[in-house]
């Protein structure tokens, strides 16, 4: 590889690695399962290095990846003939409404943002959140599960929350907006 | 927004108990009665409770939509995605090979059909002038010189992790239990989880191994006794001549010149200069044997060949002449 090469395969791997968690979950909304919806996020971005030297890798991506994604997502569906019941929208109404595609980009975008702020909970906390909020565990059990007090899981769960809000402020009142917004509408 | 610090305001006759600590309880439907009340008394004594209690609630649905996601590790999706980008790679470079795989997959499918099996080995090669990235399944980087090539059998990081080379390459071994064994004709070096510079062309009478991490263990293939262990910072070479292995504690740098692109010469005799030359750039170096010891001490990081030909052409008084990536040099001897 020379020198060219490098700087574009750089500028690649550092593209993959912002987006591609974000973007997963985004496919993940049309597909309904996580797997495939990697597969079709790995399918763009092959795509864009065997195009590479074309590809404007000084510019913006996000709207470029997005649209890609969400284009081999509904091929995805109309190759799987498939309704989901996990995401928000079906094959039909998704190709007609184009403003549930911005609000899928929002979305993914949050439950990223999401994930990392968990990934910063100290590591008590994140386990005592998880088995409570993600395996609807009851304090109880999670108390006994871990040997510790049911009063210790209260405080855990209350400090997960308070962190996870500090971590998530400007999320939360992007959201706020969005369901201000969205009641008008209604 | 409101903070925290509202909880304040809550009513002061339950001022022994945190309402807000009470939040996650309610959302998650453990509160008792009587927590209930506490909270919807301190929700009912402030507008601006609500709107914090409010923020709480989205905190928890949202935390739910993220739930069935479980991590995405975008390490390993990135490793995926280069092992896939690198096949495809060589891929397009060697349609030829494309074409010549194509028919051996064809006379493999036939083979298969008529029972005989057939686990040939996986060859990966760096092209001519330039050297490439190699990433093996068991996570093992592998950088193959130009020209170099390496082959492994079927079940690598499963089953064994038995590679065999052909000119050179630099290896950052992932650590597993399986012992990873570089076969480089008269000569086998042996690690756990290291890195190391392995220089084995068969036009030339020494192979050498450079260490940069953890240790190795180099042997004559044919007597696995004869062996040395080296650890970082050594050299080891076999002589294919006299079968013998010998041990430098130095490390020189120009070994990895081809990968680093820092040529590091100290009073270095012109004719060791030529060979890391045509080694790092890929050309092939003839020097006039009056100019053999004539040493050079300088450095040189990421440099255009051409640049550095101008340095050793002022600093020594050479005459380099060159037709297509053929370099003579002559002079009048120092």
């Amino acid at each position: 590889m020379d020198h060219q090469d490098l700087i574009v395969k750089h500028k690649f791997e550092l593209l993959f690695r912002e987006h591609f968690t974000g973007l997963c979950y985004f496919a993940r909304k049309y597909t309904g399962d996580l797997d495939s919806a990697k597969e079709i996020v790995h399918g763009v971005f092959i795509r864009i290095w065997e195009n590479r030297s074309d590809f404007e890798w000084d510019k913006p991506a996000k709207s470029y990846l997005f649209t890609s994604v969400y284009n081999r997502s509904l091929n995805y569906l109309r190759d799987h003939k498939k309704f989901i019941s996990h995401g928000e929208a079906t094959a039909q109404n998704l190709v007609v409404d184009e403003s549930v595609f911005t609000d899928n980009v929002e979305t993914a975008e949050l439950e990223n943002h999401i994930q990392k702020a968990l990934r910063k909970l100290p590591e008590k906390c994140r386990e005592i959140f998880e088995l409570s909020r993600f395996e609807s565990k009851k304090y109880t059990e999670i108390a006994e599960h871990l040997n510790i007090s049911v009063k210790t899981v209260e405080t855990q769960m209350s400090k997960a929350l308070h962190l996870l809000r500090i971590e998530l402020k400007d999320y939360l009142a992007f959201l706020m907006l969005m369901m201000l917004k969205n009641m008008n509408n209604l | 927004m409101c903070g925290y610090d509202n909880n304040n305001d809550m009513d002061t006759d339950n001022k022994h108990i945190d309402p807000v600590g009470l939040v996650p309880k309610v959302l998650s439907g453990e509160a008792t009665p009587e927590e209930q009340k506490i909270v919807d008394e301190w929700l009912s004594a402030d507008p601006d409770n609500r709107v914090e209690f409010d923020s709480f609630a989205r905190l928890w649905d949202i935390t739910s939509s993220a739930t069935a996601a479980g991590d995405i590790d975008v390490e390993a999706e990135w490793q995926r995605l280069d092992r896939a980008i690198t096949h495809r790679q060589t891929r397009t470079i060697h349609l030829k090979r494309v074409l010549q795989i194509a028919a051996a997959v064809i006379l493999v499918s036939a083979l298969t059909f008529t029972g005989v099996k057939i686990t040939g080995p996986i060859l990966k090669r760096a092209p001519a002038n330039e050297y490439a990235s190699i990433y093996l399944p068991d996570g093992t980087v592998v950088s193959l010189n130009a020209g170099s090539r390496i082959t492994y059998k079927k079940g690598f990081g499963i089953s064994h992790r038995q590679l065999s080379l052909k000119g050179e390459a630099y290896f950052e071994v992932k650590k597993s239990n399986l012992p990873f064994v570089v076969s480089a004709g008269e000569a086998c070096i042996s690690v756990t989880g290291t890195e190391f510079n392995v220089k084995a062309y068969a036009d030339k009478p020494l192979i050498r191994v450079t260490v940069t991490k953890g240790t190795v263990r180099l042997y004559e293939t044919s007597h696995p006794d004869l062996e040395a262990v080296l650890t970082a910072g050594e050299t080891g070479t076999y002589n294919k001549s006299n079968r013998k292995i010998d041990m430098q504690a130095a490390v020189n740098l120009n070994d990895f010149a081809w990968k680093t692109g820092i040529l590091d010469f100290n009073n270095t005799p012109l004719s060791e200069v030529g060979d890391i030359l045509a080694n790092t750039y890929h050309i092939s170096v003839n020097i006039d044997p009056a100019l053999h010891d004539c040493s050079i001490t300088v450095r040189f990081e990421n440099q255009e060949l051409d640049s550095v030909v101008s340095v050793l052409k002022s600093t020594l008084d050479l005459t380099v002449s060159r037709t297509g990536k053929k370099y003579t040099i002559s002079g009048k001897g120092c």
